[in-house]
């Protein structure tokens, strides 16, 4: 299918010798919802005006069905491609209804008053984002979100083939971005609409465009399916940002967590206590990323290849034992557990579900007991409220281990408590 | 029942509503005035006039109705319509409803080339379309000079442009003010021109000329209502519902400038209507500029006309000038909406 909109080659911008946009080419077929991202300065917004007629370009040229946008009357190009803005500010009291028939604008004749039809057609816009009960509401009472979706039934309206959104979620609360979003995607699937929109939240992009193109410096760097370009390498090289990317179980989709700067591997100095962490199942999160925050080399085992603990191991470059996913802890594994855990200064316990597959890490603890390692045992306060035993699928061999391990060791209630414990017994700041 | 048909109907109920007024309206002004005519009198001379158009009978004599009064009303009528649809396109263009011809600097402006024409005696020469040319010339100049201070990466922003309007204004306030100091026996003449009046020793005359220019500002800025409606949503939304931002510019000025120039070449500058009546018809009636421009030139007639029955009629012999009487009612109301509109702008940011 041939692109609905295609820009090609185009450099544009304010100043002639410092174009925004350097060489931008993108295609943009009916029915496809494409998410541009990039960071601040990057062009996107841009990107936008120049495709909408808002910016001449200096080179290149924009094709509507094959034509130059800029061989079309005003109001041809109205009839064909809608712009939705950030936010409009209306500085009269017009009805919601009114604003959407200004959307009819193109069709109308001059001097002619709007007629049925035309107002069906903005009835059913407003009906089609779920507002039609705000018809006769003043625009400048509604809320953000609302009047956001007036603003894409005006767009509706002109019945457009291309949609062009810039930032159309940003001054809006989660539950609304999400709303909008999907009723974009809907109304691209549902109507043939070549959507273009501007997004300014990577995850939102990622989770409803079909596509994404990533912009940097006027350039488009990266485009194609969300999964293969949503990647910790190009956050790094695009945004300077690290990221912590995950596939959302619910989608599939990539999403990405932002990681503070305590993950920075050299941040553990040679001379830094070494502190073994025993976790699984998810529970070793935040002891692991503290401990790195404050600076102590870090060793982890043994968890579970898929778990999240273990993928924050690797996240975070924590040398740490695997053991296969779903697998009871192997004999090699154990031990390569208990060396980590006598070479360590101090032992983390942290309060996990026992099982089979993880008692022996216990086993491990108690080892280490025996050679008077430092053990500290967090038990959050969920399993305070008798509920230890419904954690321990073991039949009491497990809490039976525990006990005797919280009996030696310091139990400290919650993270933050295991660095005070940790300060205290390794003497540091 | 639909919202268009709706807005026609509303707009022939409001169209016949207001019409009607100003027919009321009309009928009072034509009572008022330093002779006391009752409405017998005033019936029996229409009666006879209408009789000599049938008979084609010719009459020399003067008709205080016919020569002095309806002329003059009907020159207020035309004014007023000009000068409050003139505001109510110009408060669309600006998104403010505090603009007006007066505030814009336009009526201010035209004051200028008027006064020049007389001071300089370029109408001596008898065409009675010099004095408006040069009120439109520097009307526009006005206009332009307004605009550039305004004007900041392309975007007209409001608070600049009524202050860059006020500040243009008082130029040419001064320049013209130094210009009649170099010449004081036309000061009589221009004065009129500062206060605004619609005492003229010639009205029919005047009125050939204002009829003809209201007829084209008011159907100018109706072709242009629902670009309007669309601009009210700023400049960028407005080029992408299809209208041509510059153009439209250009022609909604041109043409208010034009209006306002004629109007003030022949009553002088009369501030307010542009502003009162447009702002109340808004909020009566709705945004929509189709109703807003056709209600507010009548609307407009009708405050006018009444306006300048009182200025004949509060101290008779003696005349008020009528821009006097437009100010002391239109003052007020201007500082009202400036101080509610800034409390609910402070209310609107975040």
């Amino acid at each position: 299918m041939s692109a609905q909109l295609e820009i090609r080659k185009v450099a544009a911008g304010y100043n002639r010798a410092h174009p925004v946009l350097k060489d931008v080419s993108l295609q943009l077929e009916r029915g496809r919802f494409i998410g541009l991202v990039g960071p601040n300065g990057s062009g996107k917004s841009t990107l936008v005006r120049t495709a909408s007629r808002g910016v001449k370009p200096l080179r290149g040229r924009v094709l509507l069905a094959g034509k130059d946008i800029w061989s079309y009357s005003a109001r041809d190009f109205a009839r064909r491609v809608a712009v939705v803005p950030q936010e409009i500010s209306v500085p009269f009291d017009l009805s919601c209804l009114e604003i959407v028939l200004l959307g009819r604008h193109p069709h109308v004749g001059r001097l002619h008053l709007e007629t049925v039809e035309d107002e069906s057609v903005a009835l059913s816009a407003l009906d089609v984002v779920g507002v039609l009960p705000l018809a006769s509401r003043s625009i400048r009472e509604v809320s953000g979100g609302e009047r956001q979706r007036v603003t894409i039934a005006k767009a509706l309206a002109q019945v457009p083939e291309v949609l062009l959104l810039d930032e159309p979620t940003a001054h809006l609360d989660v539950a609304q971005q999400t709303a909008i979003l999907s009723l974009v995607a809907d109304l691209s699937r549902e109507r043939g609409i070549a959507v273009l929109a501007v997004l300014h939240d990577l995850n939102l992009a990622a989770t409803w465009c079909e596509q994404i193109a990533v912009m940097d410096s006027g350039r488009i760097v990266e485009q194609g399916a969300p999964q293969d370009v949503v990647t910790e390498s190009l956050l790094a090289k695009v945004w300077q940002a690290r990221m912590w990317v995950r596939r959302n179980p619910m989608t599939g989709r990539p999403y990405m967590l932002p990681m503070p700067p305590l993950f920075e591997p050299d941040r553990s100095d040679e001379g830094a206590p070494t502190v073994h962490v025993v976790c699984g199942g998810g529970s070793g999160g935040p002891v692991l990323t503290m401990l790195m925050s404050e600076g102590y080399r870090v060793t982890c085992g043994v968890v579970n290849i898929g778990d999240s603990d273990e993928e924050l191991c690797r996240a975070m470059n924590i040398p740490h034992v695997a053991e296969a996913p779903f697998s009871p802890i192997s004999p090699p594994r154990a031990a390569a557990n208990l060396k980590m855990a006598l070479d360590a200064d101090a032992i983390v316990l942290t309060d996990f579900c026992l099982g089979p597959g993880n008692v022996d890490n216990l086993r491990v603890v108690m080892e280490a007991l025996k050679d008077y390692k430092r053990v500290i045992s967090l038990k959050s306060s969920d399993s305070d409220s008798g509920a230890e035993t419904a954690q321990d699928y073991t039949d009491g061999q497990g809490s039976q281990w525990l006990a005797a391990i919280r009996e030696q060791a310091q139990v400290v209630s919650n993270p933050p408590a295991v660095l005070d414990a940790l300060r205290a017994q390794l003497g540091r700041n | 029942m639909t919202n268009s048909s709706r807005l026609g109907h509303r707009m022939l109920v409001a169209g016949v509503v207001l019409l009607v007024a100003l027919f009321v309206c009309i009928a009072i002004a034509l009572r008022v005035g330093a002779v006391g005519i009752g409405y017998g009198e005033i019936l029996r001379e229409i009666g006879q006039s209408l009789w000599n158009v049938l008979t084609r009978h010719h009459d020399d004599s003067t008709s205080i109705i016919f020569d002095l009064r309806l002329p003059r009303i009907l020159l207020a009528a035309f004014t007023g319509a000009v000068l409050a649809a003139g505001g109510a396109a110009l408060q669309g263009l600006l998104g403010n409803p505090l603009a007006e011809p007066y505030t814009v600097g336009v009526s201010s402006g035209c004051v200028l080339g008027a006064s020049m024409a007389v001071v300089l005696g370029w109408d001596s020469s008898g065409a009675g379309w010099i004095i408006p040319l040069c009120a439109f010339g520097t009307g526009v100049v006005a206009v332009a000079l307004v605009f550039a201070f305004a004007r900041r990466a392309g975007r007209v922003d409001v608070n600049t442009f009524l202050l860059s309007g006020i500040i243009v204004g008082a130029l040419f306030w001064a320049i013209t003010t130094f210009l009649l100091t170099a010449r004081t026996d036309d000061l009589g003449r221009v004065f009129i021109w500062f206060a605004g009046s619609f005492e003229t020793p010639s009205p029919w005359g005047y009125l050939a000329m204002v009829d003809r220019a209201a007829v084209v500002t008011l159907g100018g800025l109706y072709w242009f209502s629902r670009d309007l409606n669309a601009y009210a949503l700023g400049e960028e939304t407005a080029r992408q519902l299809g209208v041509e931002p510059e153009r439209l510019k250009a022609w909604v000025i041109g043409l208010v400038t034009f209006g306002t120039a004629v109007t003030v070449a022949s009553a002088g500058v009369i501030g307010f209507v542009g502003l009162l009546v447009p702002h109340a018809m808004r909020r009566v009636l709705g945004a929509d500029h189709r109703m807003l421009l056709v209600t507010s030139a009548l609307g407009g007639a009708c405050l006018l006309v009444l306006a300048d029955a009182l200025a004949r009629g509060l101290a008779p012999p003696r005349e008020i000038p009528v821009g006097v009487i437009t100010a002391a009612v239109g003052a007020p109301v201007f500082l009202y909406i400036l101080t509610r509109g800034s409390r609910k702008a402070a209310q609107d940011r975040p």
